[in-house]
């Protein structure tokens, strides 16, 4: 045969031969912008997502309120879908109640009926009730191995009814939800009033992992009634869910749940939240205020971990600040002892809820040359037990 | 020896009958054939009406043979008398001395005339040519800001002569080729001897010789008839209607095909490089010529793989989308009855049904059909929802960039692998993409241009001038082209 | 009079040109090998020490590279004398080749089922990769060989930068512990790993776009020539192995039991989103498909030696690919398992072939 003719059918045949390649129409997936999961009844899920509907009108009838999806909807055992609510335009907010994340997803993809795709996920909420089990690393790898999740999706803690949080969580600022989201959670990394590493990919791999623990974000609604106002401390020392402020925007987020292996064993405020980032060495240059001045926290702000021979945890920070406003209430000697006193405090309590979210795992791993070494070296007994020691050499210029 | 019908016989009524035979004279009423008295014996001219200057014959043929002395050629041997004529009367440049009828016959056709005589088994073939012709115009398909504004006319003698006085080197030698069967086709090739390797000038001709079509030539066939894979989607062959290029062509090494009735030239072996080279880029600055040269080559990536990469997202990799353009997406998709592919497909084609109508369309219509079309149909197409806006803009963008390819044959060779990589996005996403992008790529690389790869000098390596994607200073170049015969660079 | 001095001096740079394309070609081959068997053999054995484990096949593909000399002066030789070359060395060296094909097509369906198409059948992928690499190889040994030269910095930087984004965002912790699963796993998984460095056997091939008389009139070149180049492939396989161990921590490594899933984890945190992941998997098709391509030519050159009746109209090409598709179709069947047991034994045709081709 020729081989032109011999070049086309190779070129062709795949069609042919290859059976489904698996391409579908865009408009007959659902594509999952925000995502919750609680725990229900008898040992199930409820999956809620909130979806792009394919449409800019407001919506329409057919839609049960949330009055009535209460109670009897919410309690069967299994494999039950729930009603549809459209509550902005452009966003249609589904549930279902499963033994697994999996079989709810599948649950909504058989019923919707659109292919449910995670591939434009940016957050994923987890109720503080379930997020303290073990379930947690399991429900996670399902999404992001089974169902392609994007790996960039910010996991949330909640102690609020998840589903609840993304019903709330509507677009203030532009139209797009997931553009709000996302600016969202770029706008706080930058404060550094969440932890840097809460994307689903790498909150998955620090659980797998035996060398450091995750941090996810922490997360609430504020009902405004209850606003609990604490005098003398910091704005941000707080957790989310009181802060003294009212706004169309009903979540907050602020803070950082802490886990222990697939287990979420603690919270941190925001302030301890942007110290944890500073330890890290992945603190932003921004604005701080102490005492009566301005500072602005310069980009050259370095951190360093290291294990010293006897076992203590030592945590080195430079950090240069520039003043930007106001007069110094305190020398460059006071403020270092002041952060590092506040950084030993947050070392300890890290050491207290068995979370090694500065990764000191990562040095220790280097002492032992193979893997059944470093198993059997037992490194959480040795991480609780071990004394702290933060130095923080603090420049004002 | 009379009785042979191919070559003359020196019996010139036996010569003119056999010649009126093959012409079909007197019926056909083009054919001139004059006997006359010319000193001591008889001659006769043949030719054709139209095809010859009738004043040259008159004046520089008819009359000064009729005006010898009635003794003149007496003593001049049978066989000598054509020469004689030549020398004492005749004051037409002579091309040649021709004894067979069908050679003959083919320099009458065109339009040459033959000048016989009595007792002479050898004619004259003189050039007599007189035929209307177009003047030099400028060229229509390779426009250029800088740079002259000439181009190849349909008469091969002015070709070479546009060509003669850009390169005025002695080496620069002209070969005629006869191409064809029953109608044959004049080809010239043009070649720098010294330069031009001559294996490749043997193969070039040789390839036009073994033709034996029975049709006039365009140089698009002869293009066809000389590369050595008709059946890929990109010519192997550079065209060019402008005679500053064939010149590059010949200083570099390549031979200049010309053929009779067509206003280009080809040059052969060429590279793919050649064909995405404008004469602008030389012209220019080397930092404009750089320049052009990357927007061109972006202009041809997006033509090939804009729309094939649109369908694979939309339908393999939404995740390559951002969360804003899915969602404008997702609700504009919603609303079209269409599948992706087949709508894409049918954007493209109409795209270039525009483009096809304008080339097509007489004068000012042309230009207008394509506005009309465009805006007018586009826009209607997107209210009532029969395309999404997004696609549109694609296929828009591919067309341009198409149009950034200045070699015509291969801006329709590109199309055509434009809509394979269309089906194999819609097919296998991004995945199938790259196995046909690289299959093809393979294919590219181990193509020949009359003995020369076709991806040469990028792979294999040749040694060349730094003017392949950058054009680099003037200064920089140095190495003649890889394909040139005394090449010091190989 | 033609200059033959300047006639030789062009004929002895094509040579050298055609031999350079085709040392880009092993080489990338190699580099494809060594990153194939990396994730589907050495890193279940050894963890996040695969890096480690794939260093001696890398070594070994340096001189087996270094042999292509002796091997062409010998064609060359027997070109002239008119002498057969040994159709034992070559029918081992078409069979090493087309194993090595096999499993380069294998690992790009399961990178491609894993990353690229995972709602398509997994039929879909492996017909559509071995259909690549046949449309590649009909090309001619010449083509895929110009193309791979075309792409030999390209491949290599690109692989670099992208894998050098997800890198940079992780910790150094990856690495350790530095021996993975201790020496013994270690050991074995080296002598495993000896395998990948069967592509640059391709070498002992003279270029099929070449006449004899070319490569009689010209001294092949040095053996650091061949060897630079494809201990350059082989060590880019080894980086892509260890941006793999940096990438993910030994725990994640030790749960993934799917082939694509480990060639990806590269990608799992890439920086830009999913353009820079997709960019990063279609850098590695790319050099999984031009390897595989090459590999397949390879055999098809070593069977119509072995087999001189195969030389007409493409027949060996021909069988090779029925080959190709009936282990395809097997693995499809069966699973990768025949497939990983039979790798590492690869490197005892590979041996013998080495040795049979090239004596005089």
């Amino acid at each position: 045969m020729k081989r032109p003719s011999l070049f086309l059918i190779l070129l062709f045949l795949p069609l042919l031969l290859g059976g489904c390649s698996g391409g579908q129409e865009i408009e007959s997936c659902l594509f999952v912008i925000a995502m919750a999961v609680d725990p229900a009844q008898d040992g199930n899920l409820t999956v809620t997502v909130k979806a792009l509907s394919g449409s800019q009108d407001a919506a329409t009838g057919g839609a049960q309120s949330e009055e009535d999806a209460g109670g009897e909807e919410k309690t069967p055992s299994s494999g039950q879908s729930e009603d549809a609510e459209q509550t902005e335009p452009g966003y249609v907010v589904l549930s279902a109640t499963a033994p697994s994340c999996l079989r709810a997803l599948n649950l909504l993809s058989a019923t919707t009926p659109r292919t449910v795709n995670l591939s434009q996920l940016q957050e994923i909420v987890l109720s503080e009730t379930l997020a303290r089990t073990e379930a947690t690393l399991s429900i996670l790898r399902e999404i992001h191995a089974m169902y392609r999740a994007n790996g960039e999706a910010i996991v949330v803690v909640t102690p609020d009814d998840a589903g609840d949080f993304i019903r709330r969580q509507h677009a203030l600022l532009g139209v797009r939800l997931s553009k709000y989201l996302k600016v969202l959670f770029e706008n706080f990394s930058r404060i550094d009033t969440i932890p840097p590493n809460a994307q689903l990919s790498a909150v998955i791999a620090a659980m797998e992992s035996g060398v450091c623990d995750a941090a996810a974000v922490y997360a609430a609604g504020n009902d405004f009634s209850a606003t609990l106002v604490l005098p003398g401390a910091e704005e941000t020392d707080r957790l989310p869910g009181h802060l003294p402020r009212t706004s169309p925007a009903q979540n907050e987020y602020l803070g950082s749940a802490l886990f222990s292996g697939p287990r979420m064993t603690g919270t941190l405020t925001g302030s301890e939240t942007s110290l944890l980032c500073l330890l890290m060495g992945r603190a932003h240059s921004r604005t701080i205020v102490v005492g009566g001045a301005q500072y602005r926290v310069n980009v050259n702000a370095s951190a360093r971990r290291t294990i010293a021979q006897d076992g203590t945890l030592c945590a080195r920070v430079r950090i240069s600040l520039s003043l930007l406003a106001g007069g110094e209430a305190q020398t460059q000697g006071e403020l270092a002892a002041d952060i590092e006193q506040r950084a030993v405090n947050l070392m300890q309590k890290l050491q207290t809820l068995a979370c090694d979210a500065l990764g000191f795992g990562c040095i220790a791993v280097r002492g032992s040359l193979s893997i059944p070494a470093w198993e059997r070296r037992n490194w959480p007994a040795e991480y609780a037990g071990a004394a702290v020691r933060a130095s923080v050499f603090l420049r004002i210029v | 020896m009379c009785d042979d019908a191919i070559v003359l016989c020196g019996r010139l009524s036996r010569d003119l009958d056999v010649l009126r035979a093959r012409l079909g004279a007197p019926g056909n009423a083009d054919v001139l054939i004059r006997r006359f008295r010319s000193g001591a014996f008889e001659s006769a001219v043949v030719a054709i009406d139209g095809m010859v200057n009738v004043t040259t014959v008159d004046e520089n043929i008819l009359k000064p043979c009729m005006d010898l002395p009635a003794s003149a050629g007496e003593d001049v041997a049978e066989e000598e008398r054509v020469a004689f004529l030549m020398a004492h009367a005749v004051s037409v440049l002579p091309v040649k001395m021709e004894t067979r009828v069908d050679a003959l016959l083919t320099d009458v056709l065109s339009g040459q005339t033959a000048l016989l005589c009595e007792g002479c088994a050898e004619a004259a073939i003189m050039d007599t040519r007189g035929f209307d012709k177009r003047s030099v115009g400028r060229p229509e398909a390779e426009k250029v800001v800088l740079g002259p504004h000439e181009s190849f006319t349909e008469s091969i003698r002015t070709n070479i002569t546009l060509l003669r006085r850009i390169v005025q080197r002695e080496e620069l030698t002209t070969e005629f080729v006869q191409a064809g069967g029953r109608m044959k086709t004049r080809c010239a090739l043009l070649y720098l001897r010294g330069t031009a390797d001559e294996a490749m000038i043997s193969r070039i001709r040789g390839r036009l010789e073994r033709c034996d079509y029975d049709f006039a030539l365009t140089s698009g066939e002869v293009e066809q008839l000389i590369e050595e894979h008709p059946m890929a989607l990109i010519p192997q062959c550079v065209r060019t209607e402008r005679p500053d290029r064939a010149a590059s062509f010949l200083a570099e090494g390549q031979v200049v095909v010309l053929t009779e009735g067509s206003p280009a030239a080809l040059g052969a072996p060429s590279t793919i490089f050649h064909q995405l080279h404008t004469p602008d880029d030389s012209s220019m600055r080397w930092q404009y010529g750089t320049f052009l040269r990357l927007v061109r080559l972006l202009g041809v990536m997006i033509h090939l793989f804009l729309p094939g990469m649109y369908l694979a997202v939309l339908r393999f990799h939404q995740e390559l989308l951002s969360p804003m353009l899915l969602t404008s997406v997702y609700e504009t998709s919603s609303r079209v009855p269409t599948p992706a592919y087949l709508e894409a497909l049918l954007m493209t084609l109409a795209f270039d049904l525009i483009s096809e109508a304008g080339l097509r369309a007489p004068g000012e219509m042309g230009n207008a059909l394509g506005i009309v079309s465009g805006l007018i149909l586009g826009q209607s197409a997107v209210s009532a929802d029969i395309v999404s806006p997004l696609l549109l803009i694609v296929v828009a963008a591919s067309g341009l960039g198409g149009f950034c390819v200045p070699n015509y044959a291969l801006s329709v060779g590109l199309k055509l692998v434009q809509l394979i990589l269309l089906t194999a996005g819609a097919a296998g996403g991004l995945y199938l993409m790259a196995i046909v992008t690289l299959s093809l790529l393979c294919a590219a690389c181990a193509m020949n241009s009359i003995g020369s790869p076709l991806t040469a000098p990028l792979t294999p390596h040749r040694r060349h001038s730094p003017d392949l994607l950058l054009r680099l200073p003037l200064r920089f170049q140095k190495a003649r082209a890889f394909f040139a015969g005394h090449n010091e660079d190989g | 009079m033609p200059d033959t001095t300047k006639t030789d001096d062009v004929t002895a740079r094509r040579v050298r040109a055609s031999l350079r394309a085709r040392a880009c070609a092993a080489a990338t081959a190699t580099g494809a090998m060594v990153f194939a068997m990396g994730t589907g053999l050495l890193l279940p054995l050894a963890l996040n020490a695969a890096w480690l484990a794939a260093l001696p096949g890398a070594a070994l593909s340096m001189l087996l590279a270094a042999r292509a000399p002796q091997a062409l002066r010998t064609h060359a030789q027997q070109a002239e004398e008119k002498r057969p070359a040994g159709r034992i060395p070559a029918a081992l060296l078409a069979l090493t080749m087309l194993f090595g094909c096999v499993l380069l097509l294998a690992a790009l369906a399961s990178l491609a089922q894993q990353s690229l198409l995972p709602q398509a059948q997994t039929s879909f992928a492996m017909v559509c990769s071995l259909l690549g690499a046949g449309l590649c190889a009909l090309s001619g040994g010449a083509g895929v060989c110009r193309l791979a030269f075309a792409l030999r910095w390209a491949l290599p930087l690109l692989l670099l930068a992208l894998a050098a984004g997800p890198v940079s965002t992780q910790p150094v912790s990856g690495l350790f512990p530095l021996l993975g699963m201790g020496t013994g796993p270690l050991l074995l998984g080296a002598l495993c790993g000896l395998s990948a460095a069967a592509p640059a056997l391709m070498l002992l091939l003279p270029p099929p776009e070449l006449t004899q008389e070319q490569l009689a009139a010209c001294p092949p070149p040095k053996a650091g020539f061949f060897a630079r180049r494809v201990a350059c492939g082989a060590l880019l396989g080894t980086a892509m192995l260890l941006a793999l161990s940096l990438c993910a921590p030994y725990e994640t490594l030790r749960g993934l039991s799917v082939w694509g899933a480990r060639m990806r984890l590269i990608c799992a945190g890439a920086p830009g989103g999913g353009l820079s992941r997709t960019a990063l998997v279609l850098t590695q098709t790319a050099a999984l498909l031009v390897g595989a391509g090459a590999l397949l030519s390879a055999s098809a050159q070593a069977l119509e030696c072995a087999l001189p009746a195969l030389r007409e109209r493409h027949a060996a090409l021909g069988a090779g690919f029925a080959l190709c598709a009936l282990a395809l179709w097997g693995l499809a069947c069966f699973g990768l398992r025949p497939l990983f047991a039979a790798a590492p034994f690869l490197i005892v045709p590979a041996t013998i072939a080495a040795m049979g081709i090239g004596k005089h």
